[in-house]
């Protein structure tokens, strides 16, 4: 098996650019009546993040401050945790009254219910 | 300097970048902090149950292991328009060098993100030494 080894040679100096966002990794799913975006956004607090719909487009923001634990003495560094951001087209798809979100374990979960004209729709054939 | 010795350098710091050194990407992505009396290793794993996530330490080796399940089934009323996050089962093994107290490690998970805290043992905290 494949070790990485905990000590300093691993060092790498990854620095944390304020201005600079992540894009969030997003898996999206069609149900009947919804979409449902799933987005990782581990390190992030629910209330630090941003929801904006605004001419269809929906932007999700976050605004944490992270510090950067390196100055402590960081032996291996794989990743820096930064602010997230990403925007999607709603294409007139979604009610954009009716989108609810939740985070859960780094997981933001954005809920949004379609627009009438996307539902399935029966319709009755009348008999003459 | 040879042009050899600039390859050789090129390949590393592009291996740096991207890629561990042995040259694939190792999940989950941690950093690992050296603290005065513990050492600190955050793993990065959104969307886990933390029932799902295994952290064992045997013979100076840190495993981290565990299976993100948080995909829906697909059906005729369920469809993924898009899949970018992982699924599956993962495994890491991270060797510590120092030694610590097997009895005293810490793991909590919160916002995806793994946290272990492995105490130092007595003889690896730095020591003052009396001259007589």
């Amino acid at each position: 098996m494949n070790k990485d080894v905990v000590k300093s040679e691993n060092k790498k100096n990854v620095k944390i650019n304020k201005n600079e966002y992540i894009l969030p990794l997003a898996d999206i799913i069609e149900t009947e009546n919804e979409f449902i975006i799933e987005m990782e956004m581990p390190g992030i607090e629910k209330d630090k993040v941003d929801i904006n719909v605004e001419n269809d487009i929906l932007t999700i923001e976050t605004n944490a401050n992270f510090e950067d634990k390196c100055n402590l003495k960081c032996v291996t560094q794989d990743f820096v945790l930064q602010n997230y951001k990403r925007s999607f087209n709603l294409n007139s798809s979604v009610d954009i009254n009716n989108i609810s979100a939740k985070m859960e374990n780094g997981i933001l979960k954005l809920t949004l219910a379609k627009s009438e004209n996307l539902k399935p729709r029966k319709i009755a054939v009348k008999a003459s | 300097m040879s042009i050899f010795e600039d390859m050789v350098k090129l390949r590393r710091l592009m291996n740096d970048a991207f890629m561990r050194n042995d040259g694939y990407v190792s999940y989950p992505l941690i950093n690992a902090y050296d603290k005065e009396g513990s050492l600190e290793i955050e793993a990065l794993m959104p969307g886990f149950d933390k029932d799902k996530i295994d952290v064992n330490y045997e013979n100076n080796v840190l495993t981290i292991s565990g299976e993100n399940t948080d995909k829906k089934k697909s059906d005729e009323k369920t469809k993924y328009l898009r899949t970018e996050r992982d699924y599956g089962k993962f495994s890491r093994s991270l060797k510590i060098g120092v030694p610590i107290d097997p009895e005293h490690i810490d793991a909590s998970y919160d916002k995806g993100i793994l946290n272990i805290v492995l105490k130092k043992s007595e003889e690896a905290k730095p020591k003052k030494i009396q001259i007589k």
